[in-house]
């Protein structure tokens, strides 16, 4: 069958040729068609109207895969439709292509489903990965950062209330309330202290989580 | 007995297999790649996917150049859904047809005929001297500015803390007070900040990429190919119109208007009578590019090809092919019409006159409440007294 599909094509490029050969420089109009143009185009119409049969009866009906060897075959009909200047049939021409292409495309994309699937697996587990570190150090950045600001500001806060407290002691009356004022500005004092650290400590994790921060993913 | 036939009757009913859900999935653009459930699938978006269990299901979708994307879908038993998946978030594309010297990123370029990729973010868009100037903006440069202002005031601040501290020394075990510590914690923090900072936005201007692509490409051309086919086609300009679905087809391989385009030519051909064309057509289209609104309508003209031709078994198996995701057609009407390509079979070999009296008989029972029941009736009691 395939012999037979490839006289056809031979004889339809022999006609685009023929035809390439015959065509006048000097004509001024539209050439005139003549019995031998009308069975070119004839003949050319059949051997597409066949290869089209051809590749319904032989591949897509019964289900079996397009070989590459076909769309060889096609590409070569195309172009001999390509070169005649049969503008209606290179449409026609130009969608048996595109069909038979996509069908070798199916036939490789099931070939290579073994391999495209491992890598496939592949990339999925390491974006995953990828989004999860990500997320991680994001959270571990926002907490950090938030854990240094409140550190911050909470040393400042017990700094300030520390040193109204101990003025407050100093100019009390009462020994008893004095006494009071001392042990909470004592406290406050270590408490500030114990905030700055915090505060440090924040930072301290803030400053990497942020310099390993990345931004999402995109697929290569 | 009526008991046992009830019991037996709901014994099978919970060991019946809940029916399988349809799920067409589609992306734009379209050719991604699909992992479901963790499992990759050999064929690329457009999908469908038939015989799916009841439940949730996961799906992670990958194209080259773009983000990929997970989502998880809910089934019901028997449920036909369609999803399409919006690929392109994460980039734009714009085009500087009117610029003569355009500096993208501090490389010069060209403009003419071609289309920009460029990521997603805040670009800086000036002009200097007759050359436009698009310099992509780190993320943060807000608060790297930011930091250009309260770094000095923070230390500033410090040092005045510390001179306060020396005036007046703290009661505390250390010579400086936690104010002053915490201010150089936060001074030397910020500084780190800073710092970092300028290092990521350092490596995002050397990482940053775009790509240049033809302005034929772009996904517009292929709407405007796909729009002036349309229009085309509306004048009844069928040889010109498949001219301009057929340049959608040959140079926009991964546009959403692909299907449609192909969908259009199939069905000028079949109009046309060019049948075998059109049956390659409809059956790359229902194999390659199964969409909602295309596949039913797609498998029925297949049907109606195959008829044509008189190949009624295929033409009954694109008919039981058929999920009815689309409106247009009824499960009755498809029954219907069933009944009518066993008819037109029966007529051709008397043998199949059993399969169509089944046909009818099993039409008459599925929908009693039919308008069109009586009629169904008297078609199938026909049929019996000239079948004898």
């Amino acid at each position: 069958m395939r012999a037979w599909v490839l006289s056809l094509l031979l004889a339809s490029g022999v006609i685009a040729a023929a035809q390439q050969a015959q065509e006048a420089p000097a004509a001024p109009a539209v050439p005139e068609v003549t019995a031998t143009d009308k069975a070119a185009h004839a003949l050319m119409q059949d051997t597409l109207v066949e290869a089209e049969r051809w590749l319904l009866e032989y591949f897509i009906q019964p289900g079996t895969d397009v070989p590459s060897v076909v769309l060889k075959d096609f590409e070569k009909l195309d172009t001999a439709v390509q070169e005649s200047y049969f503008r209606d049939l290179a449409q026609r021409s130009g969608m048996l292509l595109f069909v038979t292409r996509e069908e070798v495309r199916l036939v490789q994309e099931r070939r290579k489903a073994a391999e495209t699937t491992q890598r496939l697996l592949r990339e999925s587990l390491v974006n995953r990965r990828r989004e999860r570190r990500r997320r991680t150090t994001a959270t571990l950045f926002w907490t950090s950062l938030g854990t240094a600001i409140a550190g911050f500001a909470g040393s400042y806060g017990c700094w300030y209330l520390s040193d109204y407290l101990d003025q407050r002691y100093l100019s009390t009356a009462s020994s008893q309330q004095a006494a009071l004022f001392k042990a909470w500005s004592e406290l406050l004092q270590s408490a500030s202290y114990a905030s700055a650290g915090i505060g440090v400590v924040g930072i301290t994790i803030a400053l990497p989580a942020l310099a390993g921060m990345r931004s999402r993913p995109t697929s290569r | 007995m009526a008991l046992i036939l009830l019991f037996s009757a709901l014994c099978y009913a919970q060991d019946a297999p809940p029916s399988p859900g349809v799920l067409f999935l589609s992306s734009s653009p379209i050719n991604a790649q699909v992992i479901h459930n963790g499992e990759p699938l050999a064929l690329e978006t457009p999908l469908l996917l038939r015989d799916l269990a009841p439940g949730k299901h996961t799906f992670e979708l990958r194209k080259q150049g773009y983000p990929a994307r997970r989502v998880s879908i809910e089934l019901a038993a028997g449920e036909v859904k369609a999803q399409v998946f919006d690929l392109t978030g994460g980039s734009f594309q714009p085009a500087f047809l009117n610029e003569t010297d355009l500096v993208l990123a501090g490389k010069p370029e060209k403009t003419a005929g071609v289309l920009f990729q460029l990521p997603e973010g805040d670009y800086r868009v000036r002009r200097k001297g007759e050359a436009l100037v698009v310099e992509p903006r780190y993320r943060w440069q807000g608060a790297i500015n930011g930091l250009n202002i309260s770094l000095p005031l923070a230390l500033a601040f410090s040092g005045l803390l510390t001179v306060y501290d020396l005036l007046t020394p703290p009661d505390g075990p250390l010579p400086l007070s936690a104010a002053t510590l915490s201010s150089y914690g936060l001074t030397a923090g910020l500084a780190g900040f800073d710092l970092v900072l300028h290092l990521k936005r350092r490596s995002f201007r050397k990482a940053y990429s775009y790509s240049v692509t033809p302005l034929q490409e772009s996904p517009h051309v292929a709407r405007e190919l796909y729009d002036r086919a349309e229009g085309l086609l509306a004048q009844d300009r069928r040889e010109e119109a498949l001219h301009f679905y057929g340049l959608v087809l040959h140079e926009h391989r991964d546009s959403v208007y692909l299907p449609q385009a192909l969908f259009k030519s199939a069905k000028i051909h079949f109009l046309t009578e060019d049948d075998t064309l059109a049956i390659l057509e409809f059956q790359l289209l229902v194999n390659r590019y199964p969409l909602q609104d295309l596949y039913d309508k797609a498998e029925k003209s297949l049907a109606d090809l195959y008829a044509r031709q008189g190949d009624y078994q295929e033409s009954l198996a694109h008919l039981d092919a058929m999920v009815f995701a689309d409106p247009l057609y009824s499960r009755e009407d498809i029954d219907l019409y069933r009944c009518e390509v066993l008819a037109q079979w029966t007529a051709a070999d008397p043998a199949q006159h059993p399969a169509l009296l089944e046909a009818w008989r099993a039409l008459v029972e599925r929908y009693p409440g039919s308008p069109r029941a009586q009629e169904y009736r008297q078609r199938l009691d026909q049929l019996q007294g000239g079948g004898g």
